[in-house]
């Protein structure tokens, strides 16, 4: 990962935790350079960087590309006490090509809570430039409760 | 409206809507800045009326919260696509309380008052 990580926590446990889980509260500063946020779910992680797709018109990209440096929580579920892990890192917005968009989005969805009509929006939207990559080089891991979660939320079934 | 911005997307939770989701106790994150940097935490909503809001953390990390530090609380819930649902508050630390036990040394309750609150339901896209 090439990142600083919060004390205690397993480097191994932190890539294993992102691969697995989606939910994401990714942050990023708006027009005035307060912080900002919305809900999202992951697409991948590889390489130390975190993958979402969004809409390339969004308000978020606009903020993305104005100030790279964003903060991310990931969490193992929607329960209060869910496992959860904290990163910093600096966002950019790109088009995928469309081998990319194959590997990354799967005609069918792994969640089930996703139907097949709007995974097929999505890859079509990328592949047509109306969706993008956000990809998130993860520099630091501010804070995790997987040292304390470790043997029971990471390897919750996502929800 | 400007032509090169977005124009579908989910729409908003009614009044109603908001109050349920509410008292649902949902989940989500908090961020604030840092020393410069921006950080995020998990929290629950406890509470939250007019414009205040009550959210637990159950870690602050290497966080040192501020009062008036300005923040952003976003929290959804996501049983099935369509009733994706929550909201995105912007506003400022208004205090900042720890409510440690032993089990959860690092509890702490934030006030947060705020100044702009957006929701959005997936129950009525547009576009």
């Amino acid at each position: 990962m090439g990142a600083s990580v919060a004390h205690g926590v397993h480097l191994d446990d932190i890539s294993r935790f992102l691969h697995k889980h989606h939910r994401a509260f990714l942050f990023c500063r708006d027009d005035a350079g307060h912080p900002m946020g919305y809900a999202m779910q992951t697409v991948g992680y590889a390489e130390g960087h975190l993958l979402f797709t969004t809409y390339a018109k969004s308000a978020k990209v606009a903020n993305l590309r104005a100030h790279a440096d964003v903060a991310c929580v990931v969490m193992s579920g929607p329960q209060s006490d869910a496992a959860f892990v904290s990163l910093q890192g600096l966002a950019e917005v790109y088009q995928p090509s469309a081998g990319e968009v194959d590997a990354l989005i799967p005609t069918s969805s792994p969640d089930i809570r996703v139907p097949d009509s709007v995974v097929a929006k999505v890859r079509h939207r990328l592949l047509t430039g109306q969706r993008c990559i956000i990809r998130l080089k993860v520099h630091n891991v501010v804070a995790s409760n997987l040292t304390s979660a470790r043997g029971e939320g990471i390897d919750d079934e996502p929800q | 409206m400007n032509p090169s911005k977005r124009r579908g997307g989910p729409g908003a939770m009614t009044p109603t809507e908001l109050s349920e989701f509410l008292g649902s106790l949902p989940t989500g994150a908090l961020c604030v800045e840092n020393d410069g940097q921006l950080i995020a935490l998990p929290m629950q909503v406890l509470d939250a009326s007019d414009e205040t809001w009550s959210v637990l953390l159950s870690s602050c990390g290497d966080a040192v919260l501020k009062n008036t530090s300005p923040t952003c609380l976003v929290a959804d819930s996501f049983t099935s696509y369509r009733t994706i649902r929550g909201f995105i508050a912007q506003g400022k630390v208004a205090k900042i309380a720890r409510v440690a036990t032993e089990e959860k040394p690092d509890k702490t309750v934030v006030t947060v008052r705020s100044s702009r609150v957006r929701t959005f339901s997936f129950a009525t896209v547009h576009g």
